[in-house]
C-alpha cells in the first residue's frame, strides 16, 4: 500500500508540475524538452561532486543573543517585504457547507494559515462547540484534544474515567448530539494528533478543518483512509469503526511568516526549526551565545582578581579594536573574526603580572579558568606560530564597550 | 475577548470555544452565490436542499448497488467464520489457527462494519444459528510492537464485561497485564460460563485493517502466540487486504513455518473495475431509475480515471459524485432543478415576483427565449405576454422534455450495450474496439456513438440465420421489459422489431429480417443518442461538460508551494503578470529559495547566508538611491564581505554612526537569514545529514522554471 501511495503521489506530482497556471508559460512556448524531471536532477546532482567552500556558519557567525534577536526582527519588519495574500470571509460559509455535507476541510499551502483558521474557528462557534488543536506545539498530547474535547457539555459523563477516542467518537455519533469543529493547526506535525484523528473523522457530528505545511505531508495518510468518507453504506445506526480523514482539500496559500508556527524552534542554530532537535551539537560545550547579562552575572560571582584580569582583557581587546581599520571590526561578526583582536597568552601573563593580578603561571590559568568554563573567554591556537594561545572575549566590540564600563564603574 | 487571546496564544496547546448559540444561527448559512448577478437570496437556500434531495436519491441508488455487490462476501466471511472449527480437517498434526484474506481495495471499508455487525448480532437461536460472536477491530497506528498489538486485540475483546452488565475496574495488582492473552482466555471461559455455552459456539473475531501496513515480524509473533492457545481462545483473524489476491501478499511475505499455522481461506471480491462500470451503469443509465440530475462526461471521466489511477475505492466514488452535485449546484438556475420546489405554482411566481429574484428572472426569461421551448414565430409578441407563471410552466416543459429525453437515451444506450454484448458472446471480436463501458457512455452523452451503433448494425445485418433468430428474441424481450412510458414513445422501434420477430416464423432468408432490422436500429439510435446539450435548459438537470473540481479531491500540494516560493506575486495579484522577479519585491524566504534552487546537492549554510546578503545589500541600494538621492550613502554603504580584500572605503567617509548602523543591519540581516532557513527546514526542504559541518542536504530537485 505504501508502495502503491508513494507512486500514486508522485505521478500527480510530475503530472501537476505542469498543471497549474503557474508553470503555464513553460508548457506554452512548446520547452518541455528543457523540463528537467525532479529525478533527473537528483541524479545528476548525485553524481557530480558537491563543491561548496570550507567556511562554517556556527563558527562564522556569532549566534545573536534574544534581545539582539528582538530588536533586530523588530528592523527587519520594516524592511522584509511581506506580501498579502487577499483573503475574502465569505469562503467561510463555503467551507462549513463542505463541513456539513460531512466532508474534513484539510488546508495546504505556503503560508502561515493560522490566522484564518482561528478566524474560521470564531465563524464555526455559531454552530456548535469548537476546539482547537496546536499541533505545532512541541509538548501538545492527544490528551490535551481530549480533555478540550471534554469540556463539551455532555461529553463526559463521571469525572473519573478518562475519555477516549472511541467515547468521544460514540458520543458524537449519536443523532441528538451537538455538533464539534476539532480545528487543527499543523496536524503534519503531530502525527500522533493525526492517527487520533482519523478516528474521529468519521463520526458524523464531528467536523475537522486542518492545515498542513510540509512538502511531504500527504504522505501522512494512506490511501484507504483518504478514501473514507462518512456516513456509513450501512443501513444501521451503528457508530462505524472505521478510520479515515474523508478529506477536502483546498490551496490557502497565505504567503503569511510562520511566526507562531516556529516559536518553539531554537533561533540560535540552523537546525533550531528541525524536527531532530535531539541532536545537540556536541563541539559547542557552550549553548547559545554569550550574552551581556550572561557575562554580567559570571562576573558578580568571581573574586576581584578575576575581575580584574577580565577588565584587563577587556581593555586591551578594545585598544586593538579601535586600533585596527573600522572596517573589519564590523565585519567582525563571529567569534574568530574577533581572534586577531585578542591577546596572546604570553602578552597577558607579562599585563597581568605587572598589574599584580597573577604571580606566576599556574594562578593565571586558575583565574581564566572560571572565565573558560562560561564561555566568556575563548582561546585558540594563534596561527603561524607554533603552540602560542591567543585569548578572547567573545563579544561585539560595544557590549564589551558597555561591560568594562560598568565593570570600571563597580571598581571605582 | 478572551477567546480571541487565547486562540493568539501560542502557549496554549487546546483552545475550546463553547458553543454560541444566541445569535443568528441559521439565518444565513448558506454560502454566497458564485453568480450573485442572476441569483436571489432564497435561491441559495432551496438550491442547497435542492442538491441534498438529489444527491440523497443518488446516494440510496448507489449504496443499494455497493450493499448488494457486498453481500456474498459478507455472507461467505459469515460463513467461514461459522464453521471454522467445526468443519476442520481430520488428521492434522496440529489444530491450524483461522484466517480469512478479503481483498477490500476495491470497495468502501463500511463492508467490515457490516461484517462486524452480521457476526455480533443475535439471529434466530431457534435454528442454532446463532452468530453471537466478539469482534475486534485492529488497525496498523497502534499495532508498531508485540506488546501493542497484543494488547489491542486481548483489550478489545476484555473491555467488554463477559456477563454483559457494567464494566468491570481490573485492579492493575490484581490482574494479569492487559498484553497476556491468557487474560482473554480467562475472559472467555467466563463468558462461555455466563452464556452456558457449552458448545463455545461464539468465535473471537479479529479483524485486521490495512494487513499490508503492519510489520510482518510483529504478526508473526504474534500468530505464533495466539496458534499455541487455539484449543482455549477460538480465535479467528480476517484481514483486510489491499492487493490482489494472486500473487498472494500472504504467501509472499511470511515464511512457511508460519504459513504452516494457518489456515488461510480467500473471500475474493469481484474485479474493481467491473464494479465501477456496474455501479455507474445502473446509476446513470439504468431505464427503471431516473437520477435528479444527470452526470456529463467530464465527470465520468474524472471518476474513472481517479478510481484507476489513484485510489480504487468505491467511497470515493461516492465523494467525487457527491462533490459534481454540490458543484452543479452553484448554478442559481438549478434552483428550478426539483418540481415544484418553489411550493405550488402559486407561490413560486410569488416566491419569483420578489424584488430580490428580479435579477434571476431576468437570467431565466433570456435563457427560455434563447431556448426552443417559443416557437420563432412567436417569438415577437410572446415577450410580453411573458409572466411569471407562464415562464415556470415553460420551465416544466422544458423538465418533462429532459427527462423523457434522458430517459430514451439510457433505454437506447442500454440496448447498444445489448446488442454489443450478445455480438461479442456470438464470437464477433472486432465489436469490442478499444472502448470502455464508460467511455462510450461520455460519447452517447456526447451524442457521439454514430460509429460505434454504425459497425454494432453493420453487424447485424451480415447476421447468419442461427445467431437473428436469438437476436431478434433478445431486441424483443428488451422492449418488452423496458418501462411503459418508454414503449410508448418507441412504438415504432417497437413495432418494426415486433415484424422482424413475426418474420422469423416464416419462410424468409435471414439476409431479409437482418438487413432492414440493422437499418432500423441504426434509425433508433441516431435519432435517441442525441447530446443532451441540445434539450432546452439543460443545464438544471444534467452537469454537461462542466469541468470537475479535481484538486478538491487530488490536490498537489507540493507544487502550490513550490509556486507560492517561486512567484509569491502571483498570489498576490492574481491574473496580474508579475514583472521580473529580480526588481520586484521578494519574500525572504523566496530569496534564500533562489539560492537553494541554484545550490548543488549539499549546501553549505554559510555559503546560503552570503548571497543571501549579498541579494539583500543590492536590494536596499537600490532602494536607497531610489529613495534618497543623495546622502544615501550612509546607509547604503556595503560592508566588506571579506575583510581585507575588497576595502571599498577609500572617498569615504566614515561616519561615526556607520559602524553601528552597519552593525545593526548585520544582525538584521542573520535574525532575516535563520527565519527564512527555518521557514524552510519547516516546509521539509532541508535535511541536517551532520555529514559536514554546517551543510544542509537539499530534498527537493524539481525545476519549477
Amino acid at each position: 500500500m505504501d508502495s502503491d501511495e508513494g507512486s500514486e503521489l508522485y505521478a500527480s506530482d510530475v503530472e501537476h508540475n505542469y498543471a497549474p497556471n503557474i508553470f503555464k508559460e513553460s508548457e506554452s512556448d512548446g520547452l518541455i524538452d528543457s523540463y528537467n524531471p525532479s529525478f533527473d536532477a537528483y541524479f545528476t546532482h548525485a553524481s557530480s561532486h558537491t563543491r561548496t567552500s570550507t567556511n562554517v556558519f556556527s563558527q562564522r557567525v556569532a549566534p545573536l543573543s534574544p534581545e539582539e534577536h528582538n530588536a533586530a526582527l523588530a528592523r527587519a519588519s520594516v524592511h522584509a517585504y511581506t506580501p498579502k495574500v487577499p483573503f475574502d470571509c465569505s469562503s467561510f460559509k463555503r467551507w462549513a457547507r463542505e463541513l456539513d455535507e460531512g466532508f474534513n476541510i484539510l488546508f495546504y499551502g505556503l503560508g502561515s494559515k493560522r490566522s484564518i483558521l482561528n478566524d474560521f474557528a470564531k465563524h464555526v462557534s455559531r454552530r456548535g462547540h469548537v476546539a482547537m488543536v496546536n499541533a505545532f506545539h512541541p509538548s501538545v498530547t492527544v490528551r490535551d484534544m481530549l480533555a478540550s474535547i471534554a469540556r463539551v457539555p455532555g461529553v463526559q459523563s463521571t469525572s473519573t474515567s478518562v475519555l477516549t477516542q472511541e467515547r468521544v467518537a460514540e458520543h458524537f455519533a449519536s443523532s441528538d448530539s451537538p455538533h464539534l469543529f476539532l480545528i487543527v493547526h499543523s496536524l503534519d506535525r503531530s502525527p500522533k494528533i493525526a492517527r487520533a484523528i482519523s478516528s474521529l473523522a468519521l463520526s458524523p457530528h464531528i467536523h475537522i478543518a486542518a492545515s498542513i505545511d510540509r512538502l511531504n505531508a500527504p504522505l501522512l495518510f494512506s490511501a484507504s483512509q483518504l478514501a473514507a468518507r462518512k456516513g456509513s453504506l450501512f443501513s444501521s445506526n451503528l457508530p462505524t469503526k472505521n478510520v479515515g480523514f474523508s478529506w477536502l482539500w483546498h490551496d490557502l496559500t497565505t504567503l503569511a511568516p510562520y511566526t507562531a508556527e516556529l516559536t518553539f524552534a531554537d533561533r540560535t542554530s540552523i537546525s533550531g526549526a528541525s524536527s531532530s532537535r535531539a541532536r545537540v551539537d556536541i563541539t559547542n560545550p557552550v549553548s547559545g551565545p554569550l550574552t551581556e547579562t550572561a557575562a554580567i552575572h559570571v562576573l558578580a560571582a568571581v573574586t576581584a582578581k578575576a575581575k580584574k584580569l577580565f577588565s584587563l582583557l577587556a581593555a586591551k581587546q578594545l585598544e586593538n579594536a579601535d586600533s585596527s581599520d573600522v572596517s573589519e571590526v564590523n565585519s567582525a561578526h563571529s567569534p574568530h573574526d574577533q581572534q586577531h583582536l585578542g591577546l596572546t597568552y604570553d602578552a597577558l601573563f607579562t599585563l597581568a603580572r605587572d598589574a599584580f593580578i597573577a604571580t606566576n603561571d599556574t594562578a593565571l590559568r586558575a583565574l581564566l579558568g572560571e572565565f573558560r568554563d562560561h564561555g566568556l573567554v575563548v582561546s585558540a591556537a594563534q596561527p603561524g606560530t607554533s603552540g602560542s594561545e591567543v585569548l578572547w572575549i567573545p563579544l561585539r566590540k560595544e557590549r564589551l564597550l558597555k561591560l568594562a564600563g560598568n565593570l570600571d564603574g563597580d571598581a571605582t | 475577548m478572551t477567546v480571541d487571546t487565547d486562540l493568539e496564544d501560542v502557549n496554549q496547546t487546546t483552545v475550546y470555544i463553547p458553543f454560541n448559540a444566541s445569535d443568528d444561527t441559521g439565518v444565513d448559512t448558506a454560502p454566497a452565490s458564485l453568480f450573485p448577478e442572476r441569483d436571489f437570496h432564497q435561491g441559495c437556500h432551496l438550491r442547497l436542499q435542492a442538491c441534498r434531495a438529489a444527491w440523497g436519491k443518488c446516494l440510496e441508488r448507489m449504496q443499494e448497488l455497493i450493499h448488494s455487490l457486498h453481500a456474498p462476501v459478507v455472507e461467505s466471511v459469515v460463513e467461514q467464520v461459522k464453521k471454522c472449527y467445526t468443519d476442520e480437517l481430520p488428521g492434522l498434526p496440529y489444530p491450524e489457527l483461522p484466517v480469512i484474506s478479503v481483498t477490500s481495495s476495491s470497495t468502501s471499508s463500511s463492508l467490515f462494519d457490516e461484517i462486524s455487525f452480521r457476526l455480533e448480532e443475535n439471529t434466530d437461536e431457534l435454528f442454532e444459528d446463532t452468530n453471537d460472536h466478539f469482534v475486534t477491530r485492529v488497525f496498523p497506528s497502534d499495532c508498531t510492537t508485540l506488546t501493542g498489538m497484543m494488547k489491542v486485540i486481548v483489550s478489545g475483546f476484555v473491555s467488554r464485561s463477559p456477563t454483559g452488565g457494567q464494566d468491570i475496574k481490573r485492579k492493575p495488582s490484581t490482574s494479569l497485564a492487559a498484553y497476556d492473552i491468557a487474560l482473554l482466555e480467562a475472559w472467555y471461559r467466563a463468558v462461555c460460563d455466563t452464556r452456558d455455552d457449552r458448545h463455545r459456539r461464539s468465535r473471537l473475531v479479529v479483524i485486521m485493517h490495512d494487513f499490508e501496513q503492519l510489520e510482518p515480524q510483529v504478526v508473526q509473533d504474534m500468530f505464533e502466540i495466539c496458534s499455541s492457545y487455539i484449543s482455549r481462545v477460538p480465535l479467528v483473524f480476517i484481514l483486510a487486504l489491499a492487493s490482489p489476491p494472486s500473487p498472494s501478499y500472504i504467501r509472499a511475505t511470511y515464511p512457511h513455518s508460519l504459513l504452516a499455522l494457518l489456515r488461510v481461506r480467500d473471500c475474493p471480491f469481484p474485479l474493481a473495475q467491473t464494479s465501477l462500470h456496474n455501479i455507474l451503469l445502473e446509476t446513470f443509465f439504468d431505464p427503471t431509475f431516473e437520477p435528479e440530475i444527470m452526470i456529463g462526461p467530464t465527470t465520468i471521466d474524472f471518476a474513472v480515471e481517479f478510481f484507476t489511477r489513484h485510489n480504487s475505492s468505491l467511497d470515493g466514488l461516492l465523494s467525487i459524485l457527491q462533490l459534481a452535485h454540490m458543484k452543479h449546484f452553484e448554478e442559481p438556475l438549478t434552483v428550478l432543478a426539483p418540481a415544484q420546489v418553489l411550493g405550488q405554482p402559486k407561490d413560486a411566481a410569488k416566491v419569483l415576483l420578489t424584488p430580490d429574484a428580479f435579477p434571476f428572472l431576468d437570467a431565466l426569461f433570456a435563457r427560455i427565449h434563447e431556448s426552443t421551448l417559443i416557437a420563432p414565430v412567436e417569438h415577437a409578441t410572446s415577450w410580453r405576454s411573458a409572466t411569471a407563471d407562464s415562464l415556470l410552466s415553460l420551465v416544466e416543459t422544458a423538465r418533462e422534455t429532459f427527462r423523457m429525453r434522458a430517459k430514451l437515451l439510457r433505454v437506447a444506450f442500454r440496448l447498444v450495450l445489448h446488442v454489443r454484448q450478445f455480438l461479442l458472446v456470438q464470437g464477433h471480436k472486432t465489436v469490442q474496439g478499444d472502448q470502455t463501458v464508460p467511455d462510450l457512455m461520455c460519447l452517447a452523452l456526447r451524442g457521439r456513438l454514430g460509429s460505434v451503433y454504425g459497425h454494432l448494425c453493420s453487424m447485424v445485418r451480415k447476421l447468419p440465420a442461427a445467431q437473428l433468430e436469438e437476436f431478434v428474441r433478445e431486441v424483443h424481450d428488451f422492449f418488452e421489459n423496458a418501462p411503459e412510458d418508454v414503449k410508448a414513445a418507441e412504438d415504432e422501434v417497437i413495432s418494426r422489431v415486433e415484424i422482424a420477430y413475426k418474420m422469423l416464423g416464416r419462410d424468409v432468408s435471414a439476409q431479409d429480417i437482418s438487413s432492414p432490422l440493422g437499418n432500423w436500429l441504426s434509425e433508433y439510435f441516431r435519432l435517441r443518442i442525441v447530446a443532451l446539450e441540445d434539450a432546452p435548459l439543460w443545464d438544471i438537470w444534467y452537469t454537461g461538460s462542466m469541468p470537475f473540481p479535481s484538486e478538491l479531491i487530488n490536490p498537489s500540494p507540493r507544487a502550490s508551494i513550490l509556486a507560492g516560493l517561486t512567484r509569491p506575486l502571483d498570489y498576490v495579484s492574481p491574473g496580474q503578470q508579475s514583472g521580473d522577479d529580480e526588481d520586484g519585491d521578494l519574500p525572504d524566504i523566496s530569496i534564500l529559495f533562489k539560492g537553494y534552487l541554484e545550490s548543488a546537492k549539499m549546501i553549505n549554510v554559510y555559503d546560503w547566508f552570503e548571497s543571501f546578503a549579498v541579494f539583500l545589500e543590492a536590494r536596499k541600494r537600490r532602494v536607497g538611491k531610489t529613495r534618497i538621492p543623495d546622502g544615501a550613502d550612509e546607509t547604503s554603504r556595503t560592508p566588506s564581505k571579506k575583510k581585507g580584500k575588497q576595502k571599498q572605503v577609500e572617498g569615504e567617509v566614515v561616519d561615526k554612526n556607520a559602524g553601528e548602523d552597519e552593525e545593526e543591519w548585520l544582525m538584521e540581516v542573520q535574525v532575516r537569514f535563520i527565519r527564512a532557513l527555518q521557514e524552510l527546514d519547516y516546509l521539509g526542504f532541508i535535511k541536517h545529514t551532520g555529514r559536514k559541518a554546517d551543510h544542509v542536504m537539499r530534498t527537493v530537485f524539481d525545476s519549477p522554471e
